[in-house]
């Protein structure tokens, strides 16, 4: 009887604990209808063009289908001083769901941190 | 406040300054071959997970001193315009030779030309000297 309920509690545990973070590699991401889409491959995005509603938090599944290490971070404009969002880089092959808080209307930067040569724009709006 | 941003801000750049190993006041050109050197040895793709935290922290010391500084100089391209002329040194005519064929342009004549007015100079020139041997004061100013 203990095992059976240990054998029921330990899964549920270990989901509760997954639950808190969806920028972990490993962790199952609850991704949203609405979030946004990227890839990288050959040190390179997939799109240099993403759009997000403005003053509304929104997700980026970011899909790194190479070793290279790889992120999304989002900058206020192109000279990458004022940072609006960035997680570390990650290698892959994996997906990152991105929790991106709201942000106010205007283009914004992305970039990858690693390879800045990769990089487009972010449309909020 | 604009003081303090100001101090805050030298404090950063001094701080990028000693990240790439330069001096503080370095040149753009310094600091990118210095930014270049140091993303070679620490760039995640060639010295693995390990150097991540390393390149980042170069890459913003680069991009703080070179791109968002609101005094940052512009890269200096040291290699003068395609269409620039170059500076060519200019050779004026003396005006009072001493030589004959001296003032005489030989620019756009044929070599041939040149060589002509050079021994029709070597000749006056001689000619010159054999009348002023002729002085006893051996100055080369002829007498009349």
């Amino acid at each position: 009887m203990t095992r059976l309920i240990a054998s029921l509690i330990l899964p549920l545990a270990v989901l509760a604990a997954c639950a808190g973070s969806s920028a972990n590699p490993t962790t199952p991401p609850s991704v949203g209808p609405d979030a946004l889409s990227i890839g990288a491959n050959g040190l390179a995005f997939s799109t240099t063009s993403l759009t997000a509603p403005a003053d509304k938090p929104f997700q980026i599944v970011f899909d790194n289908e190479e070793a290279a290490l790889h992120n999304v971070a989002i900058y206020r404009d192109a000279t990458a001083a004022e940072k609006v969002f960035a997680e570390d880089p990650f290698s892959g092959p994996a997906v990152v769901v991105y929790d991106v808080p709201a942000l106010g209307s205007g283009t914004y930067f992305f970039r990858c941190d690693v390879h800045p040569d990769m990089s487009g724009s972010l449309t909020v709006g | 406040m604009t003081t303090v941003n100001r101090t805050h801000q030298s404090a950063l750049r001094s701080g990028a300054y000693a990240r790439l190993g330069l001096r503080p006041g370095a040149s753009p050109m310094e600091i990118k071959v210095a930014y270049r050197r140091l993303a070679k040895r620490f760039h995640p793709d060639r010295a693995g997970d390990e150097g991540l935290a390393t390149f980042l922290s170069i890459q913003a010391a680069y991009e703080a001193l070179l791109t968002r500084a609101p005094s940052a100089t512009p890269m200096v391209h040291h290699r003068p315009a395609a269409s620039a002329p170059m500076a060519r040194p200019v050779r004026r005519a003396d005006p009072n030779p001493t030589w004959t064929y001296a003032a005489r342009s030989l620019e756009g004549q044929p070599s041939w030309e040149g060589a002509r007015w050079y021994w029709e100079g070597v000749r006056a020139n001689a000619a010159k000297r054999s009348t002023s041997t002729g002085d006893d004061t051996g100055s080369s100013r002829t007498t009349q």
